[in-house]
């Protein structure tokens, strides 16, 4: 299995409820591992930019102002097939629809206030992660 | 060469602008700017998380500890620090015969840098810590449940409100 890097974003909803730590033990039980980490208030210009790829869909919007209400954990998550392995634990993006045990369904409540962002393909893991991170920001890791 | 003040603060203004210089404290508690006013109790402190710790990936269960404590996490970031930061960081105890090890150590792997915000937070989470020997640490302290040695003891807590101040400063920034 090739090692990948992802991007994870806690969302607003889920930090303003204190589930960052819940969170994280979930991801880290799937062997993923943070090699980055920062918590920050995205202003609505960068959602927009962050979120551009969905400029022409209807919950645009809505979904910018959402992810700058408040602030989210980005993270850099590094592991054996990280993006299929970080899309499985989160769970359908609609919580209702997400399979029992995924962060979705256990800690969030609507479609569009879901907890967690992660990237779709390791392209877009490459974009997102270069959007929130410099180079330099990457943490070598030890195996644990 | 002098400049006029507003000139300053205009600099400083767009140089923070530019360099997307925003606060990385996030507060959530009302009178968190008037952190100095006497009768505002909410205090503000700096948790390490070790390299030890984030190396055997306990930093979510930390975290959880923290967040069910009342204590809210309002900044957040994992950093590497080179031998030179922790040289800053610890600088108190330059003089000690543990410094040369502790530095090389805090410098030895990534660790998580969190400032806590809450009601008496120094005193309040120096609880949840435990003693800094974890064999000597109150059962169900972070450094009981965590940490292996007198150093690589989990976590980090300033020891004052003071030095929870500078140390703050020296890893976050705060806008103005």
């Amino acid at each position: 299995m090739a090692k990948e890097r992802t991007l994870s974003i806690i969302k607003p909803d889920a930090v303003r409820k204190d589930y960052v730590g819940e969170i994280m033990q979930r991801l880290g039980q799937k062997k993923l591992r943070p090699i980055a980490m920062r918590m920050m208030q995205l202003t609505k210009e960068e959602a927009a930019a962050f979120y551009a790829v969905h400029k022409q869909r209807f919950f645009y919007e809505d979904l910018i102002a959402f992810m700058s209400s408040g602030p989210i954990l980005a993270m850099v998550l590094e592991g054996d097939n990280a993006v299929a392995v970080h899309r499985e634990i989160m769970g359908a993006t609609d919580p209702r629809a997400a399979a029992a045990g995924t962060i979705r369904a256990d800690f969030a409540t609507t479609i569009d206030e879901n907890a967690i962002h992660g990237s779709d393909s390791l392209d877009n893991a490459a974009t997102e992660i270069a959007f929130f991170f410099a180079t330099y920001e990457l943490c070598q890791r030890h195996p644990f | 060469m002098k400049y006029p003040i507003a000139v300053i603060a205009a600099s400083a203004a767009l140089v923070s602008f530019f360099c997307g210089e925003a606060s990385e404290l996030h507060s959530s508690a009302g009178c968190s700017a008037t952190l100095t006013h006497p009768e505002c109790k909410v205090e503000r402190t700096l948790a390490l998380i070790k390299p030890d710790a984030v190396a055997a990936n306990h930093i979510g269960e930390i975290i959880a500890r923290l967040e069910q404590s009342g204590l809210r996490v309002i900044a957040l970031k994992m950093v590497k620090w080179s031998e030179f930061d922790a040289q800053q960081f610890y600088n108190m105890h330059r003089d000690r015969p543990f410094f040369a090890h502790l530095v090389k150590y805090m410098s030895c792997g990534p660790i998580v840098a969190i400032v806590l915000e809450g009601k008496d937070a120094v005193a309040h989470y120096r609880a949840i810590m435990g003693a800094t020997d974890p064999a000597a640490a109150g059962r169900g302290t972070l450094r009981a449940l965590y940490g292996s040695s007198i150093e690589a003891n989990g976590v980090h807590g300033s020891d004052s409100i003071e030095n929870a101040q500078k140390e703050i400063s020296l890893l976050f920034t705060e806008s103005l």
